[in-house]
Formats: structure tokens, sequence, C-alpha cells
């Protein structure tokens, strides 16, 4: 059974601009130990499905769908006990007027009823910050980006939960600090058995650690694979063209997928993608595809995948 | 740090200096001969000319300002003609009366300030912020002098439940000071308290939307722990700096709020002044305002780097 | 765009008509009035609330209606020329402090020792030096008013001094007069208003606050402090002479203050999302 199941996820905003579906029935699911990415360009809906799982959105949300963490429904108090997050600006996300020590500590008193200098120490060294007897003491701004990710890090395991969602967490790195993030990332896993949901648009990083993938455009799943297959056999039209813009060292010139993420309104009786699609047909744009398995095995909510007889 | 400190100090004293030339020179521009002023009405050429040799104004302004500022940093704020006393010793007798009433009506302010912008901000689109904004609404609209009379009014002539007049020291009987200074502190504190329920409020809705109160749900921190003790932190840094500014305000109220409720504090002290052309008394009661203003906004200013860790332990300015 | 936020705006259009009558009653109150300010009646001595004074009589049955319009116009001078005075000093300042760097620490200097005399300290000592009157009022008030005019206008200064028709106009070989007066000032304008909606109830409490303790406005000479003060003998026996000029001051500064957010929000529609 899986850690945690997601099943027709649906989360709407009411903004002054008129509705916003901002996800649209996703279902995907995360096992434990697993590292899956949720990928997709920024508008696919990824971040909301992260901050539904733990009603974390803001109040204008409804959110409908069934979300199962070990066969339940995640409470608030699960959130940094059970579910824990880590964000993308680590410059803005701790408080700029607590220290380091206390920061953490207050998840632990939270979670655990009590904290000590010695446990935040420990996780401090856990996540690779040097001299953490200093640092406990320090304010975020006395700390570099990568440290202060580090920190987001500790704060988030601080409680082992069984997963661990990461929204963006290197983007608004250096890449040589990107690596040591990654890193550590990939050690808590070994070390204390936590799943991990990695939210990011940058398929590099998904190479480097994912076991599965999750593929989202303007709200709908619209793909999930094993790494290596999805990387080998992309099903879906859109899963090629976010593959093809990654730069690699035998092809320079990058091909970005030609238009922009639509804002959906409501659900509609069309493929979501049909007006970036190059294989678009009168059936894409009339009746919706639905997710089901592709030509190379794994599931693709597509008319014409490819890969199939041409 | 440290040069932030020795700036705002060299800055304050260089305030303190002009005031002090302010203070000096308003009392040269008052009309007539000053050594006449001090003499009275009816005074012969021999009376006066020993006033000007007593006094020193016989000799250059530039000495007679230094000397001024000595003696006045002595505590020689010269001796009222009219009671005979030192000034300096009127003063000290009215300040406890002010600073009583002031500390009573900045806890005021304070709590239903930060307590109103907070449920403002929180309850955002519900009767509760209409409610609050209203209130804070009023609070800028409605003299405080008129809010006192009606209040006495109401509390001490219609259903006489407090007394309208006298100050008991809260050192010689807590509960007969609270009674007479309930409603003059109330009086004093809601103009300031309307200011900072709006900064409150402002620097709350901010807080909420930012990433670090997010950081902090996400936690799984109570509502509680996350609004007081992430985002009103974080708003407190504002507000401070809000009631040291409105500290001139404060002082100004004071004033009419003693001549209303009768406290024999310093405002009244400076009203009487002004009446009774006590001179001396209007000078000295200027300078130690000023004085008091300058020291406290530095105090204020501070204190908002020892709360402010980013000010606090250099990093970058923000 | 501005104009119509305000059209759209109940509220602001409320404190619009309220000022925009005050105001007129005030230039009028020879018309308006239903009887001199200060036509004395003994037979008719602190009369309540009636159809014929609908505010009531004072000690000497002096029509206090009428003597709240009348002294309408005491508010609205004292608002508007004080204001004028803050602008009229604040504005040089704070181009020059913006504009000039090396002036910066020297008008700063002196709007600090200008804030360390609190509003009322400050019309203590020119009432000693002057006397009371309406014209100390003015000068106090204007004078307590100046430091936020200089701080609106350097911050405004420094914001527009960076901006690139700024720097073309410079690079155009524009003097620094022209650039002060011909692309700065005119740019900013909103917020020298948004500054002044707040300014002018604050100098209307001020005067009322000052006439009522006989630093401002001085009898015969109406003024709704002036009332209030008048009124502080006979609060058992005449309640509503504190009642009705009070009343006439909070909703004359409510209007402005209706007024001045709608403004407000108009000329800053990022900050009226709020």
């Amino acid at each position: 059974m899986s850690l945690l199941e997601v099943q027709d996820l649906t989360v709407r905003f009411r903004t002054e601009e008129g509705p916003v579906l901002a996800v649209d029935e996703a279902s995907f699911s995360v096992a434990t130990r697993e590292v899956v990415a949720l990928v997709g360009e920024s508008g696919c809906g990824k971040s909301v499905t992260a901050l539904a799982l733990t009603d974390l959105l803001p109040r204008n949300a409804s959110v409908a769908g069934a979300i199962q963490l070990n066969g339940v429904r995640p409470s608030p108090r699960a959130r940094g006990r059970d579910i824990a997050y880590i964000f993308q600006e680590p410059m803005t996300s701790l408080n700029p007027v607590l220290t380091v020590g206390r920061q953490i500590g207050e998840v632990l008193k939270r979670h655990q009823g009590a904290s000590s200098r010695a446990r935040i120490i420990e996780l401090l060294e856990l996540v690779g910050i040097p001299l953490p007897g200093r640092r406990i003491g320090e304010y975020p701004h006395q700390l570099s980006g990568g440290m202060r990710q580090r920190v987001m890090i500790a704060m988030a395991v601080a409680c082992r939960p069984k997963l661990l969602v990461a929204d963006e967490p290197t983007t608004a790195l250096d890449v040589t600090v990107q690596a040591g993030i990654l890193d550590v990332l990939r050690n808590l896993r070994d070390e204390i058995g936590t799943a991990l949901l990695l939210i990011t648009h940058d398929l590099g990083v998904v190479a480097d650690i994912a076991d599965r993938v999750v593929v989202m455009y303007a709200g709908r799943v619209i793909e999930q694979a094993g790494v290596h297959r999805l990387f080998a056999h992309p099903t879906h039209p859109y899963t090629r063209g976010l593959l093809d813009a990654v730069p690699t060292p035998g092809r320079p010139v990058l091909k970005e997928i030609p238009g922009r993420v639509p804002v959906m309104r409501a659900t509609s009786d069309a493929c979501t993608f049909a007006d970036r699609c190059w294989r678009v047909t009168e059936q894409c744009r009339s009746v919706r595809p639905v997710l089901e398995p592709g030509p190379a095995g794994h599931p693709a909510r597509c008319w014409h995948p490819l890969g199939g007889k041409e | 740090m440290s040069r932030y400190v020795l700036r705002r100090v060299v800055e304050s004293a260089v305030t303190l200096i002009l005031a002090t030339i302010v203070v000096f020179a308003g009392i040269r521009a008052l009309p007539g001969d000053p050594a006449r002023t001090l003499a009275g009405e009816e005074s012969d050429p021999a009376t006066l000319a020993a006033i000007r040799a007593t006094y020193g104004l016989d000799e250059p302004l530039p000495v007679q300002y230094l000397r001024y500022v000595q003696k006045a940093a002595t505590g020689d704020l010269g001796r009222s003609p009219r009671t005979g006393l030192p000034v300096a010793e009127s003063i000290g007798h009215a300040l406890p009366v002010t600073l009583q009433l002031a500390v009573f009506a900045i806890a005021i302010a304070v709590l239903m300030g930060i307590g109103t912008g907070v449920v403002a901000a929180v309850r955002r689109r519900r009767p509760a912020e209409w409610g609050a904004n209203a209130i804070a609404l009023l609070g800028l609209s409605v003299p405080n002098f008129w809010f006192g009379q009606m209040a006495i009014l109401a509390l001490a002539i219609a259903y006489p439940l407090l007394p309208a007049s006298g100050f008991v020291s809260v050192f010689e009987d807590p509960v007969e000071s609270f009674r007479h200074l309930l409603m003059p502190a109330t009086v004093l504190g809601t103009g300031l308290a309307a200011i900072i329920m709006r900064q409150t409020r402002s620097a709350m809705l901010d807080a909420l939307t930012a990433d670090y109160v997010r950081t902090a749900r996400a936690k799984g921190l109570s509502s509680a722990q996350v609004v007081l003790g992430h985002a009103l932190r974080n708003s407190l840094i504002v507000v401070i700096t809000v009631v040291g500014l409105q500290l001139g305000a404060l002082i100004s109220g004071a004033v009419v709020t003693e001549q209303l409720f009768v406290l024999p504090g310093f405002g009244k002290l400076t009203i009487d002044a002004v009446f009774t052309r006590d001179y001396p008394m209007i000078q000295g009661v200027v300078l130690v305002t000023a004085t008091a203003y300058i020291v406290i906004n530095l105090v204020v200013d501070l204190l908002y780097s020892v709360i402010d860790p980013r000010i606090r332990v250099g990093g970058p300015a923000l | 765009m501005t104009v119509r936020r305000i059209l759209r705006n109940p509220l602001a259009m409320l404190g619009l008509v309220v000022v925009f009558v005050a105001t007129v009653a005030a230039l009028l109150a020879e018309f308006v009035a239903p009887f001199p300010f200060d036509q004395v009646n003994f037979s008719e001595p602190l009369r309540p609330p009636s159809g014929t004074h609908i505010f009531g009589t004072d000690s000497i049955g002096r029509d206090q209606l009428s003597r709240a319009i009348f002294g309408l116009r005491a508010s609205v001078t004292v608002g508007l020329l004080s204001v004028a005075l803050s602008l009229a000093v604040g504005v040089p300042l704070g181009l020059l402090a913006g504009f000039y760097g090396f002036l910066d620490p020297l008008v700063s200097r002196l709007t600090d020792t200008a804030l360390a005399f609190p509003f009322l300290v400050l019309a203590v000592g020119l009432a000693a030096i002057l006397g009371p009157s309406l014209s100390t009022a003015v000068i106090a008030i204007g004078i307590a008013q100046i430091p936020a005019v200089v701080r609106v206008m350097r911050s405004e200064t420094l914001r527009l001094r960076g901006m690139d028709f700024v720097a073309a106009a410079v690079a155009g070989g524009a003097g620094d007069a022209t650039v002060l007066l011909r692309h700065i000032l005119p740019n900013a304008v909103s917020a020298l208003i948004v500054q002044a909606t707040v300014a002018i109830p604050g100098a209307i409490i001020g005067e009322a606050v000052l006439s009522f303790l006989g630093l401002g406005v001085r009898p015969p000479t109406p003024s709704l402090g002036v009332m209030l003060a008048d009124a502080q003998t006979f609060v058992r026996d005449g309640p509503w002479m504190a009642v009705f000029p009070g009343l006439t001051i909070v909703v004359l500064t409510l209007a402005l203050n209706l007024l001045g957010d709608g403004l407000r929000d108009a000329l800053d529609p990022r900050e009226s999302r709020r």
C-alpha cells in the first residue's frame, strides 16, 4: 500500500477576475521511502497540489477529492509531524526576527512536547550545517542562502515526518549549492526513511534524485512513470516538449514549447494542451482525454501518444 | 551596531543644541525689554540696571546663551516670578502626574490598538473588521478634549461613577489612583489607539501573507502561535516606531487632558504659565519637553534596533 | 480614472458633500445662520434645543447653531491656511533635501528640531510671544505640520530623481530648477494631496484645541473651540452647549477623513487593495 494516496483532487479559487480551476481531478500516490517528482511549468498546479495536501491554501480556495496518508485523511495537526514542507525562498520563508534555534525548537515543542538544545544541534548536523552550536543562536539574515535552506530542511525533518514535500527547494540557489541540498535530501531518505514529494520544473534535478515522475499540465496529471522510463519514452507531447527544452551537451539548441500555460476557469471537454500541441486534432478539442496506459506501457493523458504507430 | 548608535547619539545631540537655541531665541523674541518683563510693570531705571547686571542681560547674546545652557545643564531653570519657587522644582512636582497619566494612556492605547488591529487583519472582510475600522476612524475624527467633556458628562454627571477631576498618585492609593486616572487616560489613549490600530492592521495584513507565516502554518503551529508568535511579532517593530513618532501628539494630548480633568501635571503648569505670563516657567517647560522628546526618541530608536535583529546584528540593511 | 474611483466610493462622496456644505455655510454664514452670532437675548438663557434654537442657547441667550456656523469659518480658515503654510515651507525644503544630498543632514536636523516641540508646546511658546489669536493658531499648526510635508516631499524627490524621465531631462541639458519644478514637483502632487487630506482635519481639530485652551481664536470671534470652552462652566445646566459644537467638529473631520481615505485609495491603487 502506498504512503500517500491522492484521488481526484480538485482545487478551485475564487478571485476578483473570476473562478480559477487550479487542479482538475489529479490522482497520484507516493510509496514509503519513495522520491516522487511532480513536474511541469509554473502555473501547472504543482504547488497548489502540494499545499492542498494539508489544507495550507488561502481562504479563497475550495478543495475536493480524497487525500489519505497511511489510509487516513491528514489532520491539520499532521502538518510538520507527518507531512513536512520545504519552500522555494529560504530568504523569506524563515521568520527574520526569530533565531534559527527558536524556529526549529518550535516544531519539536509543538509535536513532541519538548525541545532541547542538544536535539536542535543534532538536527543542524544532520543537514550538514557546520558549527551548529554557534548557528543555533543566529538569525536567518546572518546565513547564506544554502545554509538557510538547510535550516528549512532541519525544521521540516525535526519530527521525522513520513512525507517531506519540497517545493522547488533548489530553484533560488546557485548551482553549486543546489548539489549540496540535493545530497542532504537524498541522505534523509537513507537516514530517517522519509518519502519525498519533490516539486520542480528542473528536469536535471528530477533525473538526479527521483524514482518516479508525475507530470502536470494546466491542473491535470498528464503522464506518470518511473524516471528512466519517462526520460527514455516520453508519451505525452508536453512531456516530450519539456525534455526537449533541457540543455544537453550533444544538442546545444533549446527547443521551447511555444505558447504558455492557460488559466483554466472551469473544467473543459478538451485536452488542455491542445492549443500548444503540434499533434492536435478535432478529437483533442472536443473530447477530454483519459489517463490510460500508452504505447510504452505507462499512463498518459493523450489521444495521440508518442511512440505508437505513426 | 555601535556605529549606528554613535550616529544616532550625535544626531540627537545636534538636535538638542538647535532646540536650546530656539528656546533661548524665543524668549529673546518676546516683545519689550526682558529686564522690564522680569521686573514687572513699574520699575525705575536703577532696578532695571540691577536686573540686567544680575541676569547678565548686558552681555553679548552668545555669552548669554552659553550661560543659559550651562545653568540649564545643572538643573537651574531660573525662578518663577509668580510663585517665587525655582522652575525646576515646580516641574519636578508636576512631572510624576503627567508620567503616570501617560504610562496609563499608552498602556490603554497599546492594548486597544494592537487588539483591534489584529482582529481587523485576521477577520478580513467580516463585520469584526468593519467595526474595528469604524472605531479607528472615529478615534481619528473625535477631538480628545470633546471626548473628555462627553465622558465627564456621562460618567461623572449623568451617572456619577468616576471622579471628574483631581489626582491621586498610584504610589499612595492604587485603587483611587485608578479611579481618578481611568477617564483621563482613556481620553488621552484613544487617539493613539486609533493610529496604532491602523498601523497594526496594515502590518499584520502584510505579515499574514508572508512566506514565513506559510512556513509557520506548514510546521503545524496553532493559529494562535502563527498569528501572535510569528505575524504579530514582526508587526510589532512597525508599531513601536509609530508609538515613538506619536510621542509629540501624546504630550500635546496630555496638556489638554490635564486642563480638562484638572490634573496638577506638566500640561496644566504650561497653560497656567501662559496666562500668568510666567516666562521663566514657559521657557523651562518648553526646554524640558523638547529635551525629553529628543531623549525618548533616541531611546525608542535604540530599542527598535534591539527588537529587530537585522539592525542589531549587522547584516544587510533592509 | 481617479475621479471615477472617487465617484464610485459612496463614503467618499458622502464626505465630499458634507465638506462642501460645511464650507459653503462657513463662507456664507451671514446668510445661512438664523441669528447673528453675537445677538444676546437675556430672556432666553440656557434654553435646550428647540424648533427656534436647534442647538439651544448659551448662558446669555445666543443661538448656538448660528455661532457654530460662524465658528466653522474659523475652522475652515485655519485648516486651509495652516496647511498652505506647511506646504509653502515644507515643499521647497523637501525638494532640496531630496535633490541635493549635501543638504539632507541639515534639513533632517531642522525637521528633527521642529518635531522636538510638540504642537501644543509650540503653540504655548508662540502664544507667549505673539499673544493668542487666529494667526498664532495658523502659525503653530502650520509649523507643527512642516516635518511631515518635508518627509513626504523628500522621499518623493528621491524616488522620482531615479526615474528614467528625470534622467532623460538631465541628459537633455535641463537645469536643476527645470528638473525640480517641471519634472519632479508635478509628479509629487498626488503624494502631497494625500498628505494634505490627513493634515486638514488635523488642523481643524488643532484650531479647536487651541481655542478651547484660550491659545487660539479669542472671543468674541466665534469658534467651535471657544464654544466648547464656554460650555465647561455650564456642563450641568446646559450640556447641549458642549454636545453640539463638538458634534459639528466630529461630523466635519469625519467627512474630511472619509474623503481623504477615498482620495488616497483613488490616487494610490496599490494601497487601496488593502
